[in-house]
This record gives structure tokens, sequence and C-alpha cells, in this order.
């Protein structure tokens, strides 16, 4: 039955318009790539980085499809995973700078100095959760 | 008299240090006048230390009247301006430059595709899409081609459509959401240095 095929074939290209809309509108609205970019002055490459984005959706969609192997060794596995960990990273504290998480606390419990030692703590936190997460708790056993 | 005058919001100055009228403003005026008024001295850098300093536009406006009392100053561009100052000149060298995009191109790029794979798995989306053929064909499968490979293609081309470029290839001129999002971000950063620098200033 050649239409029902051809219904699948919409509902998928549809969801996939759709769900690009939604993804990555948000990588591109949350406002990691300025921050990157300004940090290294490079915002003349931010279509490159456009395209970065672009290339990792399609790898991440196709690896859940066709189950391919790049077996490069547990060097690419550390240093992708370190990408990822500052690309995560970023992504939260970003999400919630956007929702203006800082500004409110220090205003509501007053803080003026010592806001560098409050990012820090949110770090070290952040850090010390997700070994904990990975290494104590031992979610993956 | 009227002499107009119009600022950007950021300048960037390398190696001098008495910053003049004319490195942080363009003046329209008489000829003789205007050279007169941009050769004015306005601010000396106090050390050769890279820094950023402010001078709101009332600075420039003061030190015009004082030398020339009879003219109107309408200032059309920024309140605030920022002046950067770098003791010697900045040399952007090519590898340190390529090291950094290369860098944060492969750290989008895997961020970008953690994000859609942990989307996906969040979602169940290889279930959905094992439902949905089901629905329709009356077996399940372990993987539908028939609507995975028109899903990446529309969400290949939802993304290209949405970031409106693929390569050097652009589809319109206009600016791309991130460069959109970059000079939002580059007027609140300014914006707030103002705000920090004229806050040390008055501690002062």
């Amino acid at each position: 039955m050649w239409w029902k095929g051809l219904i699948l074939i919409l509902i998928g290209f549809g969801a996939g318009g759709i769900v690009a809309g939604g993804v990555f509108g948000f990588i591109a609205g949350i406002g990691i790539i300025p921050t990157m970019a300004n940090k290294t002055k490079t915002s003349h490459y931010i279509p490159l980085y456009e395209d970065c984005i672009t290339a990792g959706g399609v790898f991440g969609t196709l690896s859940m499809i066709f189950h391919f192997q790049i077996p490069l060794g547990s060097i690419a596995v550390v240093i992708s995973a370190l990408l990822i960990g500052i690309f995560v990273g970023t992504l939260a504290v970003s999400l919630a700078e956007v929702i203006d998480v800082f500004p409110v606390m220090t205003e509501r419990v007053s803080i003026k100095q010592g806001v560098a030692i409050l990012l820090l703590s949110i770090a070290l936190g952040k850090l010390i959760g997700s070994l904990a997460h990975f290494l104590v708790l031992g979610v993956n056993q | 008299m009227v002499i107009y005058i119009n600022s950007k919001t950021k300048y960037l100055i390398e190696g001098k240090r008495q910053i003049r009228i004319q490195d942080v403003a363009d003046v329209i005026a008489p000829p003789q006048l205007k050279n007169k008024i941009e050769q004015l001295k306005l601010l000396d850098i106090p050390e050769e230390k890279k820094r950023t300093y402010v001078i709101s536009i009332m600075d420039i406006i003061k030190k015009v009247k004082e030398s020339f009392s009879d003219v109107d100053i309408s200032n059309i561009g920024a309140e605030n301006v920022l002046i950067e100052y770098h003791p010697e000149r900045v040399k952007v060298s090519k590898l340190w430059l390529g090291i950094k995009i290369v860098f944060i191109g492969l750290t989008v790029f895997a961020g970008s595709a953690i994000t859609i794979m942990t989307f996906h798995t969040d979602v169940g989306i290889s279930e959905t899409f094992q439902d949905i053929y089901e629905i329709l064909m009356g077996t399940r499968i372990e993987d539908p081609y028939l609507i995975e490979i028109p899903y990446s293609i529309g969400l290949f081309l939802g993304i290209v459509i949405f970031f409106n470029h693929f390569f050097s290839k652009r589809f319109s001129e206009d600016p791309t959401p991130i460069e959109v999002e970059m000079v939002t971000y580059q007027k609140d950063v300014e914006e707030s240095m103002v705000a920090f620098l004229n806050e040390e200033k008055e501690g002062d």
C-alpha cells in the first residue's frame, strides 16, 4: 500500500522540520555560541559555528538510525566527552542566566561582593555532582 | 552655531595614551573649527595597562565648551563611550585563531550531536516511530527507515532553513539567528560595562 508509505514519509519529514526548529532554535537562542564567540573573539566565524551545529545535529540523528561505528579509540572518547561536558556546562549556566537566576538571587540575599566565589561554587558543585552521579552512585551499574 | 557630534559605543585605542576628541567622535562643523575641536585632549590614559575606560558624552561637551563657549553641541550618537586601551598593537596570531575556531567548532558539533541524541532518548522517538509504523503497516520492525530517513532529511532542512545558510552558501542577505543574537549580546555587555565603570568612577 503505497499511500501508507507516503503518509509515513510525510510524518517523518514534518516531524524532522518541527524538531529542528525547536531543538536548534533553543541552541541558537540560549546564547551559548555568542558567549563562546565573544570569549574567543571569533564572532566573524559564527556562520561556521552554525554549520557545526547543523553537522552535529545530522550526525546525532544518523547515529540513532544507522547504528554506525567510528572506532577512534579511548583518546577520542576522552576528548569528545570533554567537549560535550564544556557544552552542557555552558548550556546549564546559560539556562540559569536566561531566566535571571543570578541577578534575582544576589539581589534577594543582597550579596555585593563575592559573586565570583558564588559562580565558582556553582561550577564546583556541578563538577562534584556529576562525579558523584557517575562514580559514587554508580548509576550505570 | 550648532555643531554635531556622533560617537560609537566602543573604540579600540592601541598604543597612544592621549585620547583626543577625534579618536572617539565624529564632528560636523565648519572645517577650521572642526579641526580645532577634534584636536582637543579628552583623556590621559594613566597607566600602560590593558583596561577599558568610560567617558560620558558630557565630558566631550564640557571639553568643547571650555574652549568654544559660543557653540551649541548636538549629540546624535552614543551617550557613553567605551575606550578599550591596549598598550601595544593587538596582534592576532593566525595559528592561535585557528586553534580557537577548531576548538569551538568541535565543541559546538559535539554539543549539538549530544543535544539531539538526548532529546531523542528523552522523548523515546525510536519507539514512537515504531508505533507509527505499526499503526500504518501492521507490523513492528526494529528500524522503520521509511519514517526515520525522511525524518533526518526534514531535520536537516529544518536546521538549514532556520540558520539560513549551509557552508558558505547563504540563501539571503539577512544576518543569521546567532549573528543577531551576538549583536544583542554585545550591546548588553557594553551597557553593563558602562554601568559597572561608572559605578567604579563614582566610588573613587
